[in-house]
């Protein structure tokens, strides 16, 4: 955060060039609106509440989709990280799904969870399933053999050397994990609000285009791209409290 | 407690070769004693200690403990701290299994052990934040707090600078004349194993060659006639 100032001139560049590229009128406004049209309609749309209602619901859909990935990816990666006979069991259907993009299954999983929220959930849910997985299993499973050996030393059992040094030394990659499963699953949002949504960001978006209003799909996107920097640096900043000794170690 | 090898023999086999790292050896270690193992790198020193703390499984032969359970601490070579803990959390994760009366211990054991070793500045740092030393004093705090009857220690000084290795050097004498801890010190350190050993082992080529014992009092000096020949006797007997 203490680059803000160099970080912040691209952007203000860029602005600029949105500015001097619809005053000049090299695209029609149709295409592409002024930056002080998309800020009126952002306030308009502000004022009337539906883009905080539309981010309201997105957000829910994102957690919950996130959450139900981590109460799966979580202990999964935890028991295929330990046991190598579970590892084995699972690996080659993880590693199929792994390299199915989930919007490639989307009409199946229309079919099969309808069109409501359900349906969402599980595109949510199957993009941010692998990085918080494989994070937690390589986090597991690539722990220090030096480490385990104090374990030993210290007459620990299986279960305390799981919960007191595995664990805590897995922690970061975990995060990690955490932390791309996060952004993942607010990538897939416009994906799952694809079918057939009637709110939320992605609607917001695609409802736009089908009424033509490059403003209104100009202010979506830009509230996605905030909404998910501010996640990933709120995340970034628990984990650095809750961490505070890979804090020490990075400075 | 007295700690009886028999025949104590581990083979390594790799596909393409075996290795010997400890031919069949039958020793005895007295209680309270601070024997040293010195030999050249490669000599099986190591493999001895891990068999002595169970990390390793021998091939063949048995060591027999005089207690059946017996209390056995490690230290390594390198320090091995839990990157997560502070200094104190790691010297307390050596009783991290006990479930009882471990209150007691922590609010005094752990005091007196960052005083002796000197760490009462550092209680709430991060090992990422210690030096070298600083941190094998810190693993030498997490194998005392388990109050062992025996401590293996594998080099545990070695990648130390010299003032840094006089003064934990120190440190474990005035603990091993206070406590009489049995102690099994690996080193290639000749000098090393005459400043601390009671009993010096030389290890060849995975056997024990000589067993010298060292009747000299503490705080020796290096350069006592006695001292310079027993020198001499050990570097006869490593080559
Ligand atoms: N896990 C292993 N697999 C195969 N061979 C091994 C293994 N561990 C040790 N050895 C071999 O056993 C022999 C003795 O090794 P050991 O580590 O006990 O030596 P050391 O005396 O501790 O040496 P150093 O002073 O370098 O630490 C060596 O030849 C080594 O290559
Ligand atoms: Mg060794």
């Amino acid at each position: 955060m203490k680059h803000w100032k160099n970080g912040i001139i691209l952007p203000l560049a860029l602005l600029l060039l949105w500015w001097l590229l619809t005053k000049y009128k090299i695209f029609s406004p149709y295409l592409l609106p002024s930056p002080q049209t998309t800020f009126v309609i952002f306030g308009q749309l502000c004022l009337d509440g539906t883009l905080w209602q539309n981010i309201y619901v997105s957000l829910a859909r994102v957690f919950a989709g996130f959450f139900c990935a981590c109460a799966v990816a979580l202990p999964l990666g935890i028991i295929c990280g330990r046991s190598r006979y579970f590892s084995d069991f699972c690996w080659p259907t993880l590693e199929f799904l792994r390299h199915v993009p989930p919007l490639a299954s989307i009409p199946l999983i229309i079919l099969w969870f309808g069109i409501d929220e359900a349906s969402k959930l599980v595109i949510i849910f199957l993009a941010s399933f692998f990085p918080l997985f494989l994070n937690t299993y390589s986090g597991i499973k690539n722990c220090d053999k030096k480490l385990l050996e104090v374990g030993s030393t210290l007459h620990f059992t299986a279960w305390q050397k799981a919960r007191y040094i595995q664990l805590p030394a897995a922690l970061p990659s975990i995060t990690v994990g955490l932390q791309l499963s996060l952004g993942y699953s607010w990538r897939a949002l416009i994906g799952a609000e694809l079918i057939a949504a009637s709110s939320g960001i992605g609607y917001m978006i695609l409802d736009a285009e089908q009424m033509s209003r490059p403003d209104i799909v100009l202010v979506g996107i830009l509230c996605i791209g905030i909404i998910g920097s501010i996640m990933d640096w709120s995340f970034m900043y628990v984990t650095k409290l809750l961490m505070p000794w890979q804090e020490n170690s990075e400075a | 407690m007295t700690i009886q090898l028999n025949a104590l023999n581990k083979v390594y086999s790799t596909p393409s070769t075996t290795v010997t790292a400890l031919a069949p050896t039958t020793l005895t270690f007295t209680e309270h004693s601070f024997n040293i193992i010195v030999g050249k790198s490669g000599c099986g020193k190591t493999t001895l200690l891990r068999l002595l703390a169970g990390l390793e499984l021998p091939s063949s032969g048995n060591i027999a403990f005089e207690n059946p359970n017996p209390k056995i601490g490690f230290v390594f070579q390198e320090p091995r701290l839990m990157p997560w803990l502070t200094v104190t959390e790691n010297i307390a994760f050596g009783i991290k299994n006990k479930t009882t009366d471990t209150g007691e211990l922590a609010n005094t054991r752990i005091p007196f052990l960052l005083a002796t070793l000197g760490l009462e500045n550092f209680a709430q740092i991060y090992p990422s934040q210690l030096s070298g030393g600083m941190a094998q004093r810190v693993a030498l705090g997490r194998t005392l707090l388990q109050n062992p009857d025996i401590i293996l220690m594998d080099e545990p000084f070695s990648a130390l600078d010299y003032f840094t290795r006089h003064g934990l050097q120190q440190t474990l004498l005035e603990l091993f004349q206070k406590e009489r801890k049995s102690i099994i010190f690996v080193t290639h350190d000749v000098e090393e194993a005459i400043l601390l050993g009671e009993r010096i082992l030389i290890m060849q080529k995975g056997s024990v060659t000589s067993d010298i014992s060292v009747p000299i009092p503490y705080q020796r000096d290096l350069s006592s006639p006695l001292v310079i020949n027993l020198r001499k006797q050990i570097l006869i007997g490593i080559e």
